[in-house]
């Protein structure tokens, strides 16, 4: 099956300054695959290569085979990448329910009654109660779910999530995985980067893991967790001492 | 793009009649000033009306898509010069020959923008400063039109609004009227429809509406290029209003620019209100202090930095944020 996302080579410099190096990267549809790394290892930039934020340095970026890499975010949105920042933009000035219409209507998502979908999705990401107040009057967590929320309402066939479970309590963060779960089986590809690891373990079943911009380790989950060197980035646990 | 127009279902939210009641009575306020306010006010009213057009033009452009032009004169005088040269040369009706010199504007516009688009924000502030002045430069290089002394509008062009100077006067108004009214009404439905999303979205978060498959770009050239063509529309009136053009009036930046800039500033910009408002309290202020000289404008430059340090948002963009009030409502409820 041709993979829903591939990336070969690509290569990002903001100056002088290395920020994503050499990465290779295939996901099979309605795969989910994890993303950890250290802050400032480069996994926001890696996500805005993807979604056409920023246009690649070098290498090629294509979609469900097709070549990306010139293509505006605008317009990889159309063809089905949904994101998530990890620093929430909302449309302050707009209703929460406004939102999503926009994401729906503009993201050419498919939603026969836009209103609808919008109104099924507000109701997935538990922000049904808050439709109709203004963006802008929300909590950081509120927002983060109106991020996810938003992404979905363009109808993604990859979706991208950028540290959407930082700051829950347990029950809030069960709840997140569940939906995200529900999302994963209905056949939407997902990577999602996540400092939370648990939560993370219960979605994917591939992780990888980035380090100064470069993919230092991958495959099943619960294996590269227990790998020494991931350990060692990660938690900042020496090898040696582990071993010990 | 069809779909896009067409409006979505509304439930009247509580509170919605007192706005409308506001508004219809301006409206009717307004469009009897004729039968009420004398031959100055009547003036005054007509340039008021104007300057709400070209504060809404620039208010769409800069609150809403977050190109920050100082260089909108260049459409006002191009406006009031293609229509000059259309009235005077083509002999086709005042009527015509408007809404032909804000088309013709418009398609200006088009490379215009194409040149202004390669910068961004402050050197896009300069740019189209720089337009602005090639544009009069040029425009002095015209002898048929007066070269840099300008030229008048002939007696008989100006008749054909009305034998009468009452008449004139009355049809002049109602111009303005339309001008005013059909920019600030063309804002509203614009933004309640549902492309009119698009610009909100671009307002709060360039890369967000990106993100959700706006094409950021796209949407701020249309913007670019309408409210170039509605300038120019306002542009020609002005001028026609005058009876006179030169390049140094038709280009003015101060007079097309920083007035109106300081218009938007001051009333709340990204909101409809505010260039309403602002346009009020400008002649508000100038009625009062235009003998002033120099303090005039010192006064109006200390305003708008007082305004900008107690809140950026404008009088009504901070009255909305403490109130929630909207005269012109474009929100979207979910039932």
């Amino acid at each position: 099956m041709t993979p829903i996302l591939t990336m070969r080579g690509v290569n990002r410099f903001f100056g002088t300054f290395h920020v994503t190096q050499d990465i290779d990267l295939d996901l099979a549809p309605g795969e989910a695959l994890g993303v950890i790394g250290p802050n400032g290892a480069g996994k926001s930039t890696l996500f805005n290569l993807i979604a056409g934020t920023l246009p690649p340095s070098s290498g090629t970026v294509a979609f469900r085979g097709r070549d990306v890499t010139r293509l505006p975010a605008s317009e990889r949105c159309h063809l089905g990448v949904g994101r998530s920042f990890q620093i929430p933009h909302p449309f302050t000035g707009m209703t929460v329910y406004e939102n999503l219409l926009a994401a729906s209507v503009f993201g050419r998502s498919g939603h026969d009654v836009p209103e609808e979908a919008c109104r099924d999705i507000l109701e997935m990401t538990g922000l049904l109660k808050n439709a109709n107040r203004p963006a802008g009057s929300l909590t950081l967590l509120e927002r983060k779910r109106l991020e996810l929320a938003r992404a979905l309402a363009t109808g993604p066939q990859l979706l991208l999530l950028d540290e959407i479970a930082g700051g829950l309590t347990e029950a809030e963060c069960q709840e997140l995985v569940a939906t995200i779960s529900a999302v994963r089986d209905s056949g939407v590809s997902i990577i999602w980067i996540e400092h939370v690891v648990h939560a993370l373990l219960a979605i994917v079943s591939r992780l990888i893991v980035i380090d100064f911009g470069k993919i230092v380790a991958q495959g099943e989950p619960r294996a590269v967790m227990a790998d020494p060197l991931v350990r060692e980035i990660y938690m900042g646990i020496p090898a040696d001492e582990d071993a010990a | 793009m069809a779909s896009l127009t067409t409006d979505l279902p509304r439930r009247p939210a509580p509170g919605r009649f007192l706005p409308a009641a506001v508004i219809a009575a301006a409206v009717v306020l307004l469009a009897a000033a004729p039968w009420w306010a004398g031959r100055a006010d009547l003036r005054l009213l007509m340039e008021a009306l104007s300057y709400l057009a070209l504060a809404q033009m620039w208010n769409l452009l800069a609150g809403y898509t977050g190109l920050v032009s100082v260089g909108q004169q260049a459409f006002v005088g191009l406006g009031g010069y293609l229509f000059f040269a259309l009235a005077i040369f083509s002999g086709l009706p005042l009527l015509v020959a408007m809404p032909a010199a804000a088309l013709a504007t418009g398609l200006v516009a088009i490379p215009a923008g194409w040149i202004a688009f390669r910068l961004q924000g402050a050197y896009f502030a300069i740019g189209t400063w720089v337009i602005a002045e090639v544009f009069r430069l040029s425009a002095a290089q015209f002898p048929a039109l007066g070269g840099g002394s300008g030229i008048s509008l002939p007696v008989a062009v100006a008749r054909s609004l009305s034998e009468s100077r009452e008449g004139r006067e009355m049809a002049m108004y109602f111009l303005a009227l339309g001008l005013g009214l059909s920019a600030t009404f063309g804002v509203w439905a614009l933004l309640r429809a549902r492309w009119g999303m698009a610009l909100t979205a671009i307002r709060d978060s360039g890369t967000a509406a990106e993100s959700i498959g706006i094409s950021t770009r796209r949407v701020k050239f249309l913007i670019y290029v309408g409210t170039a063509a509605m300038t120019g529309l306002t542009g020609a009136f002005l001028f026609l209003q005058k009876l006179r053009i030169t390049p140094d009036a038709a280009f003015s930046v101060n007079d097309w620019t920083a007035f109106v800039i300081f218009i938007v500033v001051i009333g709340g910009i990204g909101t409809i209100e505010g260039p309403v408002i602002g346009t009020i309290l400008f002649f508000a202020l100038r009625q009062v202090a235009a003998d002033w000289g120099s303090w005039y404008l010192m006064l109006l430059g200390a305003i708008a930095i007082a305004v900008m340090l107690v809140d950026k948002r404008g009088i009504w963009g901070a009255l909305k944020a403490r109130t929630g009030w909207a005269l012109f409502p474009v929100e979207r409820r979910l039932r």
